[in-house]
């Protein structure tokens, strides 16, 4: 879902396992070494499905987001809500960039105008519009992301991939990167009722 | 009520597929509910009280993968050196199944090179292979007879761990977290450490939640400052970024929560903020040059290398901050050749760090509510073997062996100083109280207060055990 909102999700069909982004050591649990080179371009960013298993190191996030057991038939997935997921959802890699692109695709998509950020954001996230409450609340954060953004642009600096999309300027996209960790992570994003 | 009746009745279609579609909605939204409040899944590590006053709070299993040879290290036989040399009888052979079949003809019977003695107050057998040991034999209780069921390296380490040779079923740590969960707010309840030049077989399995929820799957920690996956912010998510991050979702989330009701939103702001808070924990758990030197000393640490004895410190330090199950694995045990040289190096490696940790949980108040067990997944023979075909002092080793091997167990409720089982004049067979690993399962959960036959999961139709439908607590076992 993340991905999909970030905008870099590749629509392609079939074809061979594809590898995303994974922690480093994540191959090192079994006797024999193997690598995991992970994919560039779209490859990177194909629906979960694709991504290559290695049954004695899977995928990490795979693992910690209860995948089904490959040797007995699955009748009902298990639920859960755990700190591991929250790591890996605040900080794994391909996550933040998924962030990083949901930022940009904000930028992109919405008029350059605070409260009409906020709205596409959210509607592009949990598919409404934000309550009264709610557009108080982001309007806080997004000015405090800016001011951190202005105030430190340095630190600002690294939270961005190579590339800046034109129209927008670092400052922005700093925030909104921020701002897009955190709508990627609440609950209402995560889970599905 | 038929069909026909409704007719007469006056149904019509319609009512009848009214009345159905409500049926099946009722039946939904009940397994809709039942999933959603079942208590384990939304709270995985809140502490559960056990069946019965428990002895032991926490475990920490030392697994010597491959196999161990308990010949040369604890069972002493004199007899098999008076028969060195000589083939073994064809009797004891027939019958019974080995691994490397085919190299089966060619061996001999092959006495310990070690010397034995009777060290503490129990008189307890250990060859000087296990100096270290041998100073805390008092606290220690070696099982001399051990039994498994199967004679390959995988399956057997499947088997010790879920009591299953298929893998797929949950492993013991999984099982004691989803009995008890865990008292430590910002570590993992069930951690995973390894040394050795590789990874155990069966890897993951080993530690796996098979069909538990994910919650009670073994963490497995790395070495360095960032002991598990994504532990460390992206580049740019300073901690005061991160910290605004959590306090936005927080924000974001509890106005869902007012809103909706549903106690998985405040799971899920838990969820996150443990997050965070292991973010801290972690590092500042891994830096062990915090420990005194004398405590480095006792374990022979090495600051930043990955080694049995840093993995036995850390174990020590997770039990310390509340952690239920800690598995620390030491690999290549296994072995067919060049034993006598294989053992005085492992052993270099292990003896000092298992002492040091019964010592050290000893001196804190620890070793009372832990349970420490070593060993591995079988034993081996007390015939010679070589991968090179050549029987020679400097190839020679031992085969795989599953009918008697041994394991000892300290703390947490054991009955320290004392040997328990027997096997024949040459260490083939148990003669004498055999354990089997359904009986240490068994064991293991009664001293953390869980009946084992009480520790159940329904999963596809049945109820599921750690110890499946054998097992016997071992009485002798217990303080």
């Amino acid at each position: 879902v993340a991905l999909s909102a970030s905008g870099l999700l590749s629509p392609e069909l079939g074809g061979p396992s594809v590898f995303p982004p994974q922690p480093a050591k994540a191959m090192e649990a079994s006797q024999v070494k193997k690598t995991w080179n992970a994919s560039t371009g779209a490859s990177r960013f194909r629906r979960g499905i694709y991504t290559f298993f290695w049954r004695l190191t899977p995928h990490p996030a795979l693992m910690v987001f209860d995948r089904p057991n490959g040797m007995v038939t699955c009748t009902r997935r298990t639920r859960s809500n755990t700190p591991l997921q929250a790591l890996t959802t605040l900080n794994d890699t391909a996550f933040h960039e998924f962030a990083q692109g949901f930022a940009a695709r904000v930028l992109r998509e919405a008029p350059a105008a605070t409260d009409e950020r906020i709205r596409c954001a959210f509607r592009l996230t949990l598919v409404r519009d934000p309550s009264t409450k709610e557009l108080t609340v982001m309007r806080n954060l997004v000015a405090a992301e800016e001011d951190a953004a202005l105030s430190n642009p340095e630190e600002a600096g690294k939270l961005l991939p190579q590339g800046i999309p034109a129209g927008a300027n670092q400052t922005d996209l700093a925030a909104w990167t921020s701002i897009a960790r955190m709508l990627l992570n609440t609950d209402e994003f995560i889970t599905r009722e | 009520m038929n069909l026909t009746d409704r007719i007469d009745l006056g149904h019509t279609r319609r009512h009848f597929f009214h009345e159905c579609g409500v049926g099946l909605g009722k039946v939904a939204l009940g397994a809709l509910m039942a999933e959603s409040s079942s208590a384990e899944v939304r709270r995985p590590m809140e502490v559960k009280p056990p069946h019965f006053p428990a002895k032991a709070k926490s475990v920490i299993y030392l697994f010597m993968a491959g196999g161990p040879s308990q010949l040369d290290m604890f069972d002493y036989k004199p007899k098999l050196t008076e028969l060195d040399g000589h083939k073994p009888p064809a009797s004891l052979l027939q019958g019974k199944r080995f691994a490397f079949m085919e190299r089966l003809a060619s061996q001999q019977m092959y006495a310990s090179r070690r010397k034995f003695k009777k060290h503490g107050q129990s008189g307890t057998f250990v060859s000087n292979l296990l100096p270290y040991t041998a100073t805390v034999i008092d606290d220690v209780a070696v099982v001399l007879s051990m039994q498994t069921e199967n004679f390959n390296h995988a399956p057997a380490k499947v088997f010790a761990h879920t009591g299953s040779i298929t893998p797929s079923r949950p492993s013991m740590g999984a099982w004691i977290t989803y009995g008890l969960g865990s008292e430590s707010q910002n570590l993992p309840g069930f951690v995973v450490l390894q040394s050795g030049p590789r990874g155990p077989r069966s890897g993951p399995l080993i530690w796996g939640n098979g069909f538990l929820a994910s919650a009670y799957q073994g963490v497995p920690f790395l070495p360095g400052s960032e002991p598990i996956y994504n532990l460390a912010s992206q580049p740019g998510v300073s901690r005061a970024r991160q910290g605004r991050a959590l306090a936005g979702i927080r924000a974001l989330n509890e106005i869902r929560l007012a809103e909706m009701g549903d106690d998985e939103i405040a799971t899920r702001i838990a969820s996150f903020e443990t997050a965070f808070r292991m973010q801290t924990a972690g590092p500042e758990l891994m830096d062990i040059t915090s420990e005194k030197k004398e405590t480095l000393d006792l374990y022979g640490v090495e600051p930043g290398k990955n080694t049995f004895a840093n993995n036995c410190l850390l174990a020590r330090r997770l039990v310390e901050r509340g952690v239920r199950c800690v598995q620390v694995y030491h690999t290549d045990w296994d072995h067919h050749s060049r034993i006598e040289y294989a053992l005085d190096l492992l052993c270099g490696e292990i003896d000092r760090p298992c002492a040091a940790l019964v010592k050290d949980l000893k001196l804190r108040g620890l070793l009372d509510d832990t349970l420490v067990i070593w060993g591995g997944e079988f034993g081996r023979t007390p015939f010679s073997d070589s991968e090179m075909g050549k029987l020679d002092p400097a190839s020679i080793g031992r085969n795989h062996h599953i009918a008697a091997y041994a394991t000892w167990l300290a703390g947490g409720g054991i009955k320290g100083g004392q040997t328990l089982g027997q096997t024949d004049d040459i260490g083939f067979s148990v003669v004498e109280d055999p354990v089997h690993i359904h009986d240490l399962h068994a064991t293991m959960l009664h001293l953390l207060g869980l009946d084992h036959t009480k520790l159940t999961y329904r999963f596809q139709g049945r109820d599921f055990r750690l110890t499946d439908v054998s097992g016997t607590v071992v009485k002798k076992l217990l303080a």
